[in-house]
């Protein structure tokens, strides 16, 4: 009998722990800041959990000359400085290292490669891999074609063994647009099959928008509700307090809408939009998820200032501190126009959400880092306590928060206990670690198993990183080729350009306050 | 177990206070009121279950609180400690409550803790306090902490309240008495309770062992040969019973691998005179048509379980260590809990 046929009898039923097949992780860019802040990390508490397979490899790949001593070092200081390490434990550590090894090359040579391939089959025999490999590619976009190619040149793409598999973890931004999205999605299915490719969002595998998918299709009560008949509108904000931390190369190439509005801001407005998938298999999400990204009514080019709106952050105060604006930070230019603050007010051309505005905002030195998602319900349709009595309540809202406060707060009007009839809004409020304890899982953790276990129910496919970039094309071009803007146009601080708030105005509403 | 404030271990008495038994309600609520100046959301009162837990015997007391100590700060539950003792008159009964919280100040998982002695007379009347004190539309455990409970009245009162029950078969006999009262347990509970057996979940590193072993696939290539098991229990002579945990695996193997029913076998290791007896020493997995096989073998310090694989050739190809810590009755209990369902792999392997 062939192995390809057989499945372990043993595996059923048990935990977690142990519950994917023997591996080798190799990242590519090891050397590199995401390797030492989140992977390794991630990885040791995997092992540290017991999820990772006991015959395990990790590779380390990068130009930055380094030994496997050096790499384990690597390893042993992000497990000594990681705030995401539950549970420091030596043993673990030494068990792991004895696993954690290092190829030195450059991403373009093809011998380093062959060098690579050698150490990997060597590693297999040792360590009972059986041929297994995940390449993590933790490197600029620029280079993921080169990688993929080489690695294809060299017989890596493909199983090393009957029954083994090769698959590959790509980083966001996949691409900068729609055109090198679609030539980057096609040099790596020149050489991988779409079920190889994991491309990562690491919002995707954080458990409170995992959680936004059990709210609605695991409770009766909301999905009656969740449509243009009780739904006005919906508020996504994904706000940080932070600037741009150093980055100034990154983020003047990068700007706000590649860097969260186009991936994580839309990943989150696709899950509260779908339509209930058959099954939480990956092809059935997957296609329900894309299916409301396309929904989305296309800006076009002539009306982006209809749709859309861009901030730059000045010099302010965040939380008490002075802080330069975004064109005095290092390695910005004096005459930037990479904004940090967008809006958008979205709507999806669909039978469910007619009608409902969908408004998203994401900025840098905002007041605070949030980020949550409102449903903003209509008001009752009639009143009947007299006028004179009543406090008018606000309408009805549920929050899903994501981060940092994990939970679900649902806002309604109350009675104040007293003779006179007074309406006062007030909170039932849900919170994740209150009621499950620690939230403490990395997303890198969640997702770099799902990959072990084959599972790319929460990684983005070919199609669906296309109709992000589709919608949000015509508004970069737009932007980018008007260049004389009044920026900076909020203050550090602030909650963003009053542009901002006219985009809400204009239809009669007003961002939440948070 | 939760340590005071200069590092040594919290007694009963320090954390339960006496209260009369219609008092147990209001005592809670005072108590959650007074701690609401401390708490950053004091609006907060999460719960996700009441733990009823029925102690036999009263020198188990201790323990089953360290145990609860254990799990508070990770589950916001209401805990019902119930006991009948012939230290009370008749019907006599008597409450303790206790209320905190633990965790991240920003987050804090907040428990209640009630318990409730009564005399041997007392039996109705201490269900009718459970009763009163379940948590509404919440899952309702049972942990029973003794020996087998079919014809005590507290189990014919405590056990239709609940939605799971949480046994230790390690407490019922030798192997073949504790899988005849877990099959009884099994089929009374019927679909509507589920049964946990934290002895089951001490066989968890083994099993997982086992499916590691497999989940390489030139491991897995030699399942076909497979067809016969052996475990070996440690016991202190070769003539003691087979152990429940020892039948537990036969089962489960036996159940995963049906060609192996008929051809599973459980032996007393004599060798193993330093283990507590009736753990699970090793596990032969062979083939009677050639050399292959996969042999499980408990290591001690630190603990763990070695593991090998042989071709059809009797050639050693693989080799493990996976670890293997012995779980305390606290991590048993939690592994309990937090599984939500029935365990259909566990009730599969008690057909043996």
């Amino acid at each position: 009998m062939a192995t390809a046929e057989l499945v372990n009898p043993f595996r059923e039923g048990l935990n977690l722990a142990g519950a994917t097949e023997p591996v080798q992780l190799v990242i590519f860019g090891a050397s590199g800041d995401l390797t030492k802040r989140k992977l390794l990390p991630a990885i040791y508490n995997l092992v540290q959990a017991g999820l990772a397979p006991q015959a395990f490899a990790v590779v380390g790949f990068a130009r930055a000359p380094m030994s496997g001593e050096d790499f384990r070092g690597v390893l042993k200081a992000a497990v000594a400085e990681s705030s995401e390490i539950r549970e420091r434990d030596d043993d673990v550590l030494k068990k792991l290292s004895e696993h954690v090894d290092y190829v030195s090359g450059d991403f373009h040579n093809p011998a380093a490669y062959t060098n690579l391939k050698a150490q990997l089959d060597e590693l297999d025999k040792r360590f009972g891999t059986s041929g297994n490999r995940i390449f993590y590619i933790a490197t600029p976009a620029s280079l993921y074609g080169d990688i993929a190619a080489q690695l294809h040149a060299c017989g890596l793409t493909t199983p090393a063994e009957a029954g083994s598999f090769v698959r590959m973890i790509v980083e966001k931004p996949f691409g900068r647009d729609l055109a090198s999205a679609k030539k980057l999605n096609a040099e790596l299915l020149t050489y991988l099959r779409e079920d190889q490719i994991y491309r990562i969002d690491h919002y995707l595998g954080k458990e409170t928008v995992q959680n936004i998918l059990v709210l609605r299709f695991a409770n009766a009560i909301f999905e009656p509700i969740w449509n243009r008949r009780y739904i006005d509108s919906i508020q996504i904000t994904v706000a940080e307090s932070l600037g741009i931390e150093g980055r100034g190369n990154f983020y003047e190439e990068t700007g706000v809408v590649r860097d969260v509005i186009q991936n994580h801001a839309l990943q989150l407005m696709s899950l509260v939009a779908m339509e209930p998938p058959t099954t939480f298999d990956a092809r059935d999400f997957r296609d329900e998820k894309i299916r409301v990204v396309e929904a989305i009514h296309p800006i076009e080019s002539s009306e982006v200032d209809k749709y859309a709106v861009r901030g730059q952050y000045g010099p302010g105060s965040v939380a008490g501190e002075r802080v330069v604006g975004y064109r005095q930070e290092p390695n910005v230019a004096p005459d930037s126009i990479t904004p940090t603050y967008a809006a958008f007010r979205l709507q999806v051309d669909n039978w469910r959400w007619a009608g409902v505005r969908f408004y998203i905002r994401s900025g840098k030195r905002l007041p605070k880092r949030v980020t949550e998602i409102a449903m903003q319900f209509k008001e009752a349709p009639h009143l009947p306590f007299r006028k004179a009595q009543v406090e008018t309540p606000e309408g009805d809202v549920l929050s899903l928060q994501i981060q940092p406060d994990e939970g679900i707060v649902l806002r309604f009007a109350a009675k104040v206990p007293g003779p006179s009839m007074r309406i006062r809004s007030v909170e039932m409020d849900f919170g994740y670690g209150e009621t499950f304890g620690s939230v403490d899982a990395s997303p890198y953790e969640r997702l770099i198993l799902d990959c072990m276990k084959g599972d790319q129910t929460l990684f983005d496919r070919a199609d669906g990183v296309e109709a992000a970039w589709a919608l949000v094309d015509p508004v970069l071009r737009a932007w980018e080729s008007q260049r004389s803007v009044a920026f900076p146009n909020y203050d550090a601080g602030t909650w963003g350009p009053a542009a901002a708030d006219a985009l809400l105005e204009r239809d009669g509403r007003k961002w939440r306050q948070l | 177990m939760t340590a005071a404030a200069d590092g040594s271990q919290r007694q009963m008495a320090d954390v339960l206070t006496q209260v009369a038994v219609g008092q147990i309600e209001s005592e809670l609520h005072r108590r959650r009121l007074e701690m609401l100046p401390k708490e950053p959301h004091p609006h907060t009162h999460s719960c996700v279950m009441t733990l009823v837990i029925a102690v036999e015997d009263e020198r188990d007391n201790l323990d089953v609180f360290n145990t609860v100590e254990s799990l508070a700060g990770k589950y916001p539950i209401r805990v019902v400690a119930v006991q009948t003792t012939g230290q009370r008159a008749g019907d006599d009964l008597a409450a303790w409550v206790n209320a905190e919280c633990e965790g991240k100040p920003s987050a804090p998982i907040c428990s209640e803790e009630v318990a409730i002695q009564g005399g041997v007379d007392s039996v109705d009347r201490i269900v009718s306090v459970v009763r009163g004190l379940l948590r509404a539309d919440l899952p309702v455990m049972l942990w029973w902490r003794g020996g087998t409970p079919h014809g005590d009245g507290l189990w014919n009162g405590l056990r239709p309240l609940c939605d799971r029950i949480i046994v230790d078969s390690i407490l019922f006999g030798d192997g073949a008495a504790a899988l005849d009262t877990l099959r009884r347990l099994v089929n009374i509970a019927g679909k509507q309770t589920s049964v946990r057996d934290l002895n089951w979940e001490r066989t968890a590193p083994w099993r997982a062992a086992i499916a590691s072993c497999f989940d390489d696939h030139n491991v897995l290539a030699l399942l076909p040969h497979i067809d016969r098991c052996a475990i070996t229990y440690a016991a202190g002579n070769e003539k003691e019973q087979p152990s429940a945990r020892a039948m537990l695996m036969a089962g489960w193997l036996v159940s995963r691998l049906p060609r192996l029913r008929g051809h599973s076998r459980t032996a007393a290791g004599k060798r193993w005179a330093d283990v507590a007896s009736g753990r699970v020493v090793a596990i032969a997995l062979t083939s009677s048509s050639c050399k292959a096989s996969v042999m499980l073998v408990r290591q001690p310090s630190p603990n763990g379980i070695e593991a090998e694989a042989h071709g059809e050739s009797g050639k050693q190809f693989r080799r493990w260590r996976f670890p293997a810590h012995t779980l305390t009755e606290a991590e048993l209990l939690d592994g309990s809990l937090e599984a939500l369902g029935s365990d259909a792999i566990f009730e599969a392997a008690l057909d043996i």
